[in-house]
């Protein structure tokens, strides 16, 4: 009773906050269509499931950064309980109230229970690394792996497993489960029909479920449609400034259910923020756009030209979040071309920025590649260029694991033809998934040069 | 209406700005700068304040020269090749396309060379990306337009340059567009090579030294004495200086009608290129100077179809005749074999 009361009054807040907000811009709440239910919820909306499984993935993270440079069980213990686990009672580590912006919820369970992310991950081999581990299999590894380096990064090999854990999870369960599963799998007529609920006793059909499903997973606020790409960015980033723009139902606190900013959201309104690109809002708005489509059905099986629309808005929805994931291999290629001429100049300083940039490049770059398409060519030649590990200043560069889970390194020719292959990385992205916003463009100096040079169509003689 | 719209917000601006843009020669800045030189070559050369004056108008401002039939054909192709271009511009190889593409080709051929000399002295690299810039350009320059006048086939598009009478610094536009198309590629070639060299080599620290946004020594020719190549206004550096560098009148006995004036003087800013290649001549001793194609029929009559039109008959006419040329070789080569 008190529970049903909670929902009714977080409900009503909702509706109540959402007046300011122009009709259709938010992603809920949506009446229940669902002919066969007889319960008492009046909305159909429900993606707790995923908002869980941002809360574990930046959970995880916060943890891979908490070693001392020695074994240690306990932690990789506690970091599998994140990933793997389904334990009640896991206190949320990240994100956390951070000064002015406090969060609602402090327990995982408080978001939704049992759930974890070793069962939602991609569960194809990874050929990008050696060994052709699952994706369960890579992040386990990178766990343990995690568990006894200092601050999660070995300085000896160049890895960052933070970053590699947090960026390959973003494709390999968000990226993954939204455009190969929810919006793929389950847009077809036959798999969770639209005049059956999702599940016995569900208040929503199967359609509305697998479409909230892919939504949650996107990791955006259901009101972020009227919210400006740098808002949402600085509410990812907990601003003090941003908390009046998350907490829309005005009750002090961000709801990481229906108000906080995750991931994939997070690098959207990044590549936006440049203004070269709509990321963020194309996204969230297909996702409006279908979920209304779905409504509208109001509980019967969708028609073809239903499921036409809505595979229509899948494939803009896949389109622009696989351009996030390019661009953010873009955005980390440049970096790393920054860290090495820094480290080829004599300043050591910056290799610790590297190994992070690197893990950034590398989780990414593998993350793109657990989509629905088979990049084909296009990962090959990414897995070729980014190479197993990064090349070091001393020009070592990890080539292979052996069967002991150790590290097979050899000796790479140079520190310039490794930043030759950050350049071909950012060629790739451009000529391949013709990213836009292109952050730290390692080729925009030519053309800033060449403009500079003049040119223009007056004909001169000499 | 769009006709309209297009001419005053498109047309109209963009030829505006070849007159503010200090980057093209035609700029405000170095018409004045022109004119001053004129005024103070009259006066250095003994004349008098008035006599100075009259120099300017009559070398340079003068209606016989500015409203002459020459002078409205360079107006019209000045008009007419922008039009051309601009539609037609995004056609061609972008230098960004091709900088970028050598970027990466060098990066391929040398992937161990990347940013070697990224340790260089900033003040260094620009100095030397300024000064290397300017002399591989002005290098490209000779070279295309050395080629201009020595094969028959290009000298047909250039032609219609030399067909002025009158020169006025807008005779610089007065240019066919296979000749602007060449222009472009050279354009293309010499900045984005050293572009695309000095970023590999480098890195993102190089720049140029410049005024106004323009490379230092380009603003410096053209600021004293780049629009009075194309003048009635005879200044001449001295001999001395002459072998370092182009005087206005020394490109002007290069557009003289005279046969014993051909083929000469073929750079823009340096004289060393026409030293080294044997064309080199400052010839111009007191004759006044008269501009055009000389004994060469003149097919255009500064008409813009004829002057579009013609060169492209005459290539053929060329073409034709060489492979008769062709044709009859062989012929004898036969004949012979058969004797």
């Amino acid at each position: 009773m008190t529970k049903l009361l909670n929902i009714t009054i977080a409900s009503v807040a909702t509706l109540g906050a959402c007046t300011t907000l122009a009709i259709g811009d938010v992603y809920g709440p949506y009446p229940i269509t669902l002919k066969s239910y007889s319960g008492s919820k009046t909305d159909s909306v429900a993606y707790t499931g995923q908002i869980a499984r941002h809360v574990l993935h930046d959970s995880l993270k916060k943890l891979a950064a908490k070693g001392n440079g020695n074994p240690n069980e306990a932690l990789k213990k506690q970091m599998l309980e994140f990933y793997s686990g389904k334990t009640p009672g896991r206190k949320i580590v990240a994100p956390q109230s951070k000064g002015a912006f406090l969060i609602k919820q402090e327990m995982v369970d408080e978001i939704s229970k049992k759930k974890n992310l070793s069962g939602k991950t991609y569960k194809g081999a990874i050929t990008g690394m050696p060994n052709n581990m699952s994706g369960p299999e890579l992040i386990k590894f990178w766990i343990d792996k995690a568990s006894s380096a200092n601050r999660g990064v070995d300085k000896a090999n160049g890895y960052h497993y933070p970053q590699l854990i947090s960026k390959f999870i973003m494709g390999a369960v968000s990226y993954n489960q939204a455009v190969d599963n929810y919006l793929d799998e389950k847009m077809t007529a036959k798999k969770k029909p639209n005049n059956k609920a999702y599940k016995k006793g569900a208040p929503y059909t199967g359609k509305e479920h697998s479409w909230d499903e892919a939504f949650g997973y996107y990791g955006t606020p259901a009101h972020s449609l009227s919210l400006d790409p740098k808002v949402i960015y600085a509410i990812a980033k907990r601003k003090t400034s941003a908390l009046k723009h998350a907490d829309v139902n005005g009750d002090g606190k961000v709801d990481l259910k229906r108000e906080m900013v995750f991931g994939p959201a997070y690098y959207a309104a990044a590549a936006d923020k440049t203004g070269r690109t709509n990321y963020g809002k194309t996204i969230t708005k297909a996702f409006i756009d279908g979920r209304k489509i779905i409504t509208s059905a109001n509980g019967k099986k969708l028609s073809q030209e239903q499921l036409g629309k809505l595979r229509k808005l899948a494939s803009i929805i896949e389109d622009n979040w696989e351009k996030t994931l390019a661009e953010a291999v873009f955005k980390y290629a440049g970096s790393c071309f920054k860290d090495l001429k820094a480290i080829q100049q004599g300043k050591l300083s910056a290799q610790g920025k590297y190994l992070k940039h690197w893990g950034e490049l590398k989780g990414f770059s593998l993350s793109l590649q657990v989509g629905r398409k088979n990049l084909g060519a296009t990962a090959s030649k990414l897995n070729r260029l980014i190479g197993v590990g990064p090349v070091m200043a001393n020009l070592s560069q990890v080539t292979d694991i052996d069967s002991s889970g150790n590290y097979v390194k050899s000796q790479a020719s140079s520190i310039g033809e490794y930043m030759g292959h950050m350049l071909k990385v950012q060629k790739l992205m451009l000529d391949k998934f013709g990213v836009k916003a292109r952050i730290n463009d390692q080729t925009a100096d030519m053309s800033n040069m060449l403009k500079k040079l003049g040119g223009g169509s007056s004909v001169e003689n000499d | 209406m769009d006709l309209y719209i297009w001419l005053t917000q498109t047309l109209l601006p963009e030829l505006c700005e070849s007159f503010v843009d200090p980057r093209k020669r035609v700029s405000i800045i170095y018409l004045c700068t022109a004119i001053l030189l004129v005024f103070i070559w009259g006066l250095t050369s003994g004349l008098s304040l008035k006599s100075g004056l009259r120099a300017v108008t009559a070398g340079l401002l003068s209606k016989k020269i500015l409203l002459s039939k020459s002078s409205m054909g360079d107006y019209k192709l000045l008009i007419i090749n922008h039009i051309l271009f601009s539609l037609k511009a995004p056609l061609f190889l972008s230098k960004a396309a091709f900088t970028s593409f050598l970027f990466f080709y060098l990066n391929e051929v040398f992937p161990a060379q990347n940013s070697i000399l990224s340790a260089t002295p900033v003040i260094f690299v620009t100095v030397a990306y300024t000064v290397i810039l300017f002399l591989v350009d002005d290098l490209s320059r000779f070279i295309t337009h050395y080629a201009l006048h020595r094969f028959e086939v290009l000298w047909a598009f250039h032609k219609i340059h030399h067909s002025a009478e009158t020169l006025s610094p807008l005779t610089v536009f007065r240019t066919h567009p296979v000749e602007g198309i060449i222009f472009g590629l050279r354009s293309l070639l010499a900045q984005g090579i050293v572009v695309a060299c000095f970023v590999f080599f480098f890195g993102s620290q190089v720049d140029l030294v410049s005024v106004l946004g323009v490379n230092v020594l380009l603003f410096i020719f053209n600021a004293t004495g780049a629009n009075l190549r194309h003048s009635h206004v005879p200044i001449s550096y001295g001999k001395s200086l002459e072998i370092l560098f182009l005087s206005p009148v020394q490109h002007q006995l290069h557009h003289s009608k005279s046969p014993k004036h051909y083929n000469c003087n073929f750079g823009v800013v340096l004289a060393v290129w026409d030293k080294a290649f044997g064309t080199h001549s400052s010839d111009y001793s007191q004759e006044k100077l008269q501009f055009g194609l000389g004994d060469q029929k003149c097919q255009y009559n500064n008409t813009l179809v004829k002057m579009y039109v013609y060169p492209f008959w005459e290539v053929s006419e060329i073409l034709k005749r060489r492979t008769v040329d062709i044709f009859n070789k062989l012929s004898k080569g036969k004949n012979s074999a058969f004797q």
